[in-house]
């Protein structure tokens, strides 16, 4: 070990590794800027302008509410500001409007187009419209944002339920992680795909309820390594000592075990944010996912097999979701090299 | 002078890692003459391994490196030699042995079948079964060995087996590299016996890879000292021991800690005799214990055999008072320890800390948590592993401060001053504070864990084998400091070692324990010169000493 490097803590030792690992660590860059970019949803993709001036007066409609009286129009529900656009009175006057770079929401249909939908890709829509006339781009923007959202929330809950299930197996042994781990078998040997499907039809399908119901089986994987570390680390020189040392065991769990265990846990992370997304592409693919019309990567892929003549629709999908999980696979790949025991040891 | 077998001149090996190349022996020299029992001594990481696996061909992986020099075995230049070649010398003319034997045979293969193997590696299959029963004879292994799996099989026959396979082509070089360290003191006197024994009947010369001066004192013809790559002094055995001459080989030898001569010490009066004086007050004390694991259990997983690691010992610890525990590995000291301490429930007896029940096979006696830590304060421990001892994840700092504001032993504004008052005391520098074990030696480790020990200021330290895994000269200076700190704070100590000159030098009484049950117990002074109990007997008399022969 370099000397510059002795007084370095694991965490920071890791983190090293990671970035030194080229194809992880740009795949991370990337992978946080689409996400990033994302959450901006409709400063990004949407049908509101940013900025806009109408007589003199300066409107943030991205942000704040308009009605379409106000801008002259008869209707007191919110204005359309695409439509306002190419009013005659608007493009007369010393008025204009910045639209965000995706001038289009994920939901409004282009309906206006003598062609029936979908469209093909245009200067206008440049991926294209799916069957509904909604434009493909914006759709897979803000999908992509409710993907990686949930899959986060999935992985964080996941991962919580888990290290606590199984840390208090290996914590306490015995009988209590006997009996434990036959319950997690039994509910791990729950279908669980037709208990969401069920859940689903029985509480009404929403991004909560899946995050739950999914979360519920999402754990049982991550626990079994978690039970089979604090199990190992229990013996160790440090955790006696610390009991000799009359700490509690809420220290030895949290301070002196868990750092020590995390190890499997945030190597298995980046793969459960992959299961994620993959999941719930799947369960919006088969019609039991997110509520339409959320903007969904799976329906969007369930479009493309209905309408295997737009090629549009199912190339944008594929192609966003194999990049996305393209990219997560190489961050996972990454911190499973920064977590290698055997460069430790160097 | 008799013919030379091995040759190492000018040998520098490296270790390549990116673009630099550290050097682990800077131009090493020496010879092995035929027949000779050759010693190689050094501290660990001394380059001592490195330099005896380049008697076979082999260089440290990965990386390994020779950046000068030459290996000559009987004449021919190794690193010269195609692997081909090599590979035909290896085991055929030079035969290895490790130190760890059960990782040196086959798991998944009777140990005939691998003997045989090896015979058939560089040779005709013709009386080859006699040839693996002649020598099994000749390492003195009942012929039931072969059909047995080596798990069946102890240390110490694990490590004759190996022998036997090393020896199986009469090679005029055996390398053994530490092949005692891993066993017990008994079973490394065998081993040590055989080896001299095998190289009178087969006329093999032996390169003795040891850290360990008082082996090489025994059996040795010649030595070579080697410390941080060098070999820093070279000549015969009695030369040595009778006045070593570069300055780091007195210091080895005097780090050595020496158990005198049976009969040579004057047993104390009784008057004077310090240990073991009755108006000491007792502060732990074990009645009755005894510790069972259930080793076999029947289809409905309930257990239906037991073995007793420890076998209803009583046991008492004074006031300011050092007693040592030795026994073989597997004796039940170290559960004995930990069950003193509470860190493992006794099946049967009781424990009493200071007169007042502590722990019993239902649990431990205390009623609150608060009242569990008041006791766990006065008993500390400290273990063998600095590896796995210290938590990875917390900084000095950390490991330091976390148990004394656990127990209120002062305010968190205080806490760094105190935690560099305990660095100071363990002689580590206070800037050690800030930094993680890793960037720590084995040594230093150990001096973190004492502190951490220390920082409840206890009555009693549970040592558990704390100097086993050390290096001969930093073992005296932790056990310098251990007595240092004994003085100082009028600490207890309950010494488990298997070294019976470790515990000599710490200890006012010893207790010896065998298979769960102490078998010999009273002041070191008294056990050492005359032991009553045979095992007593034939643990010291195994204890190779300096200036034995």
């Amino acid at each position: 070990m370099a000397p510059e490097e002795e007084n370095l803590s694991v965490g920071r030792l890791r983190w090293r590794r990671f970035r030194s690992v080229r194809r992880a660590w740009w795949s991370l860059i990337v992978l946080g800027a689409l996400f990033a970019v994302s959450l901006l949803g409709p400063l990004v993709a949407g049908d509101r302008p940013l900025l806009m001036e109408y007589e003199g007066e300066l409107f943030v409609p991205v942000f704040a509410f308009h009605s379409d009286a106000e801008f002259g129009g008869s209707r007191a529900s919110e204005a359309d500001y695409v439509a306002l656009k190419s009013r005659a009175d608007f493009a007369e006057g010393p008025n204009w409007m910045v639209f965000p770079v995706v001038p289009h929401s994920p939901y409004r249909s282009h309906l206006d187009s003598p062609e029936p939908p979908p469209h093909a890709p245009s200067a206008e829509h440049w991926l294209g419209t799916d069957a509904s006339a909604r434009d493909v781009l914006s759709r897979l923007i803000h999908g992509f944002r409710v993907s990686m959202l949930f899959a986060l929330a999935l992985t964080l809950v996941s991962a919580f339920l888990g290290i606590l299930v199984g840390g208090a197996q290996g914590f306490f042994g015995g009988k209590f992680d006997i009996v434990a781990q036959r319950l997690v078998e039994i509910w791990s040997a729950l279908p669980f795909l037709y208990v969401v499907i069920l859940v689903g039809s029985v509480f009404g399908r929403s991004f909560w309820m899946l995050l739950l119901s999914m979360a519920a089986f999402g754990w049982i994987g991550l626990s079994y390594y978690m039970r089979g570390e604090f199990l190992r680390l229990r013996n160790f020189g440090y955790v006696k000592a610390a009991r000799a040392l009359g700490m509690g065991r809420f220290h030895i769990f949290v301070h002196e075990i868990l750092p020590n265990a995390a190890t499997p846990a945030v190597t298995l992370l980046p793969f459960t944010l992959i299961g994620g997304i993959g999941s719930l592409t799947a369960l919006d693919f088969l019609g039991f996912g997110l509520q339409p019309p959320t903007p969904s990567w799976g329906e969007l892929l369930s479009q493309g097999l209905q309408h295997l003549y737009a090629p549009w629709i199912a190339v944008s999908a594929v192609a966003a979701l194999f990049f996305t999980l393209l990219l997560a696979t190489f961050v996972g790949e990454g911190v499973r090299a920064a977590f290698d025991p055997r460069a430790e040891r160097r | 002078m008799s013919r030379e077998v091995l040759k190492i001149e000018g040998l520098r090996i490296g270790v390549k890692s990116g673009a630099e190349t550290r050097e682990l022996t800077h131009g090493t020299d020496l010879s092995v003459r035929a027949g000779e029992f050759f010693a190689l001594v050094g501290e660990s990481g001394s380059g001592k391994t490195i330099t005896a696996q380049a008697a076979l061909g082999f260089l440290p992986q990965p990386g390994g490196t020779r950046l000068a020099g030459r290996v000559e075995l009987d004449g021919r230049d190794l690193f010269s030699l195609p692997e081909e070649e090599l590979r035909k010398i290896r085991g055929k003319e030079v035969g290895l042995v490790f130190q760890e034997p059960s990782s040196a045979l086959d798991p998944l293969m009777r140990v005939g079948r691998q003997l045989k193997e090896t015979l058939l590696l560089h040779g005709g299959s013709e009386g080859a079964d006699e040839r693996v029963r002649e020598m099994l004879r000749a390492v003195e292994l009942p012929e039931r060995v072969l059909d047995a799996w080596p798990h069946e099989l102890s240390g110490g026959m694990q490590q004759r087996a190996v022998i036997a396979m090393a020896l199986m082509h009469r090679p005029s070089l055996l390398v053994a590299d530490e092949p005692t360290t891993a066993l017990d003191v008994t079973i490394q006197a065998q081993v040590l016996e055989l080896l001299a024994k095998l190289r009178k009947e087969l006329d093999v010369a032996v390169l003795f890879v040891t850290h360990n001066l008082a082996l090489v004192a025994q059996r040795a013809d010649r030595l070579a000292v080697m410390e941080k790559g060098s070999i820093v002094e070279e000549g015969s055995v009695e030369d040595f021991f009778r006045a070593p001459k570069h300055p780091y080989s007195r210091r080895l030898l005097a780090s050595v800690p020496k158990l005198p001569e049976p009969g040579r010490i004057s047993v104390p009066d009784a008057g004077a005799e310090k240990a073991g004086t009755p108006e000491r007050r007792t502060i732990l004390e074990g009645r009755g214990l005894r510790v069972r694991f259930a080793t076999k259990f029947d289809l409905l997983g309930r257990p239906t055999e037991w073995l007793d690691a420890v076998d209803g010992v009583d046991v008492a610890v004074g006031e300011d008072h050092a007693l040592g525990l030795v026994g073989e590995s597997g004796s039940g000291k170290s559960t004995l320890g930990q069950t003193l301490l509470g860190l493992r429930l006794p099946s049967e007896g009781e424990v009493f800390a200071d007169g007042a029940l502590f722990a019993t096979p239902a649990g431990l006696a205390m009623r609150s948590a608060a009242e569990e830590r008041a006791f766990r304060r006065r008993f500390q421990i400290v273990f063998q592993d600095t590896a796995s001892s210290l938590n990875p994840r917390s900084t000095v700092f950390d490991i330091l401060a976390r148990p004394m504001l656990a127990h209120g032993i002062c305010a968190k504004a205080d806490a760094r001053r105190r935690c560099a008052e305990l660095l100071d005391l363990v002689e580590l520098p206070s800037d050690s504070l800030g930094r993680f074990p890793h960037a720590f030696s084995g040594g230093q480790r150990q001096r973190v864990a004492i502190a951490r020990a220390l920082s409840l200021r206890p009555k009693l330290l549970v040592c558990d084998e704390i100097v086993s895994a050390l290096d001969v000269t930093i073992q005296a200076q932790i056990l310098g400091l251990l007595k240092r700190l004994r003085k100082e704070f009028r600490l207890s100590l309950l010494f488990i070692a298997h070294d019976l000159a470790v515990v000599h030098e710490v200890c006012d009484d010893v207790a010896v324990m065998k298979s769960g049950r102490i078998v010999e117990r009273g002041p070191c002074a008294e056990v050492f010169a005359r032991p009553s109990d045979p095992y007593t007997k034939k643990l010291l008399a195994a204890v190779p000493r300096i200036g034995a022969e």
